[in-house]
């Protein structure tokens, strides 16, 4: 070799050397809905109570019930959970006015729902086209609905809350009651009824609807325990939203449990490009199959709506990176499989396996895996509190068996609620990314 | 002055063999080209984990090996004397001065992260690269009274 093809060879040596391999500088997109909300700083509540004739009975001559004791616990709830937090109180029925002063309290007086202004007819819907979607909106009622018009309600929440990310919290509580409950069933019956005030089971359920962001409806169902509700025999919540758990499953909060022919790299994403969701990978070009296993944190939230966890089923997207961009790729998707996902009480797991003869030698794809639960289930209250509409007719007939501790239409108002946060959201428990080259 | 120069000269020669063992065979062929195109990790360790553990302690194989020559140099030049290194039995020392980058070899092999495949190639690089560093610059630079104490050095040094 000649001195000067030698000087050659060696430059030529170290421009290959000084050349780093290309890298990715693109992100996954990123869902903003996704985003958790923060509690609010400072809050607006407004409390709507439900003046008609049907609420009257929670008012038990010579017991003070879970129902009065309730409407102040509204109050304190917010002075608790919020510095500075506001509250303001509306009756309603036909109409809907606000109450001035500390006029509220007279909630624990009969009159407050004979008032022929108001008493007569109760449309939850109107309440829900008055309210304020940036303040918490608290609505105390025995859903009993005029027309029992559920769907009305569930299309309005649906428009105005569900549709724009926000909570719908539904707290039942079960209090003492005497006296007549109206439009019962859809011949509007009615029927009196006494629960006693030893037998919490036979007590009657009134709810309070709680909406706004997931997180202020769950901090003040918290501030309601506190408050004093804790002590109170028989209630339940649930909170219909679009979040199943938080953080969502993700690669931030996971230990890889098995690779096998998969190699996990840091040097696909450009320096100084971070995304704690997403791994990176290189597969060897001539081997067949690559799988890795991962154990994901999984942080379920409280009083959402239980699901299957063995039906939990993944949604891929494949991406190549060309252009400094991310394309959908729909052949890449078959080089990638789920293969088993487990889910126990704090953990994720799930078997990924990849055929890398499937992708291009040198490109580098981006996967995304979204874990959606496929069935839910109402919680068991939700049926047991539920008015069994063939027993009507028979209560009619002896008014003397009528359940008063049940709610009509409680379990299709609630399961039609849920139906539409699926089909709106399509609520997830898990989702990342990987990065991966061939070669 | 022509004394010091010739020290310099053998001093800098060792260097510049670690150098090269160090920059050509660690760096670029064992890291850069071999090892990263077939290590597979285990689970939990990403490649450039385990590449960077591979790096410091086949640096700390190839400075022990450094080490070790430039002790051998010190040793040869101004502790051991003779005129005639086939009577001198110094040798032995030769051979106890390798065991200082074994030991750092043992010590990587058992400290290296370890890998589903691939982590044997590592463990050859690091005997490769301590056998490399020392025997050529104790071969190429010993002191000129024990040139042909490593073995085979006479084949090699012609000066």
């Amino acid at each position: 070799m000649s001195k000067r093809r030698f000087i050659i060879f060696c430059i030529s040596l170290l421009m290959f050397w000084g050349c780093p391999p290309k890298r990715v500088n693109v992100l996954p997109p990123d869902d903003p809905n996704d985003h958790f909300p923060e509690i609010s700083n400072t809050l607006a509540v407004d409390v709507f109570l439900d003046a008609t004739l049907s609420m009257k009975g929670f008012l038990v001559p010579g017991v003070l019930s879970y129902y009065e004791q309730t409407l102040p616990l509204l109050e304190s709830a917010v002075g608790k959970g919020w510095e500075g937090g506001h509250t303001t109180f509306y009756r309603f029925g036909s109409h809907i006015a606000p109450i001035a002063g500390r006029a509220h309290v007279e909630a624990t007086q009969p009159g407050f729902y004979t008032n022929p202004e108001y008493f007569q007819k109760t449309f939850i819907e109107n309440v829900i086209d008055y309210a304020n979607v940036d303040h918490l909106t608290i609505i105390a009622t025995d859903l009993f609905q005029n027309e029992v018009d559920v769907n009305l309600l569930t299309g309005k929440l649906k428009e105005k809350y569900l549709t724009k990310n926000l909570a719908i919290g539904i707290l039942g509580i079960k209090s003492e009651f005497a006296g007549p409950i109206y439009d019962v069933g859809v011949k509007n019956y009615t029927f009196e009824y006494n629960s006693g005030s030893s037998q919490p089971d036979r007590f009657r359920p009134f709810y309070l609807l709680i909406l706004g962001t997931y997180a202020d409806v769950e901090h003040y169902y918290e501030k309601l325990e506190v408050s004093g509700l804790k002590d109170f025999p028989v209630k339940n919540f649930i909170i219909f939203s679009r979040y199943l758990s938080h953080p969502l499953s993700s690669f931030e909060n996971a230990r890889m449990v098995k690779t096998n022919k998969i190699v996990e790299t840091g040097g696909l994403l450009a320096p100084g490009l971070l995304d704690k969701r997403l791994k990176q990978f290189r597969l060897n070009g001539d081997v067949a199959k690559a799988d890795f296993i991962t154990a994901f944190k999984y942080f379920p939230l409280p009083y959402t709506v239980p699901f299957n966890p063995a039906t939990l089923e993944p949604e891929i997207t494949a991406w190549k990176h060309q252009a400094n961009q991310l394309a959908e790729n729909e052949s890449a998707k078959r080089a990638f499989h789920i293969n088993g996902i487990n889910l126990s009480e704090n953990e994720l797991k799930v078997e990924a396996q990849l055929t890398p003869t499937v992708l291009s030698e040198g490109e580098v794809y981006c996967y995304r895996v979204i874990l959606r639960p496929k069935d839910y289930s109402m919680p068991a209250w939700v049926s047991d509190w539920n008015m069994p509409t063939r027993s009507i007719e028979e209560w009619r007939k002896k008014p003397a068996a009528f359940n008063g501790a049940t709610t009509f239409n409680l379990k299709p108002f609630l399961s039609d609620l849920w139906e539409m946060v699926v089909q709106l959201h399509r609520p997830k428990v898990g989702e990342f990314y990987c990065y991966v080259k061939r070669g | 002055m022509k004394r010091i120069g010739y020290h310099i000269g053998h001093l800098v020669g060792i260097i510049f063999v670690a150098a090269v063992i160090y920059f050509v065979f660690l760096i670029w062929l064992e890291h850069d080209y071999f090892l990263s195109q077939r290590v597979v990790p285990p689970a939990e360790v990403t490649l450039e984990e385990w590449l960077d553990s591979f790096k410091f302690w086949g640096t700390v194989g190839i400075l022990s090996a450094l080490a070790a020559a430039l002790v051998w140099y010190i040793l040869g030049q101004l502790i051991f004397k003779i005129n005639n290194w086939r009577d001198s039995g110094k040798r032995v020392f030769w051979f106890l001065l390798l065991l200082l980058p074994i030991i750092a070899v043992v010590l990587g092999i058992v400290f290296t992260k370890q890998a589903q495949e691939g982590a044997i190639f590592a463990y050859l690089f690091y005997a490769l690269n301590w056998v490399l560093c020392y025997y050529l610059a104790t071969a190429l630079c010993s002191p000129s009274a024990f040139k042909y104490t490593p073995p085979g050095a006479s084949a090699i040094r012609r000066w």
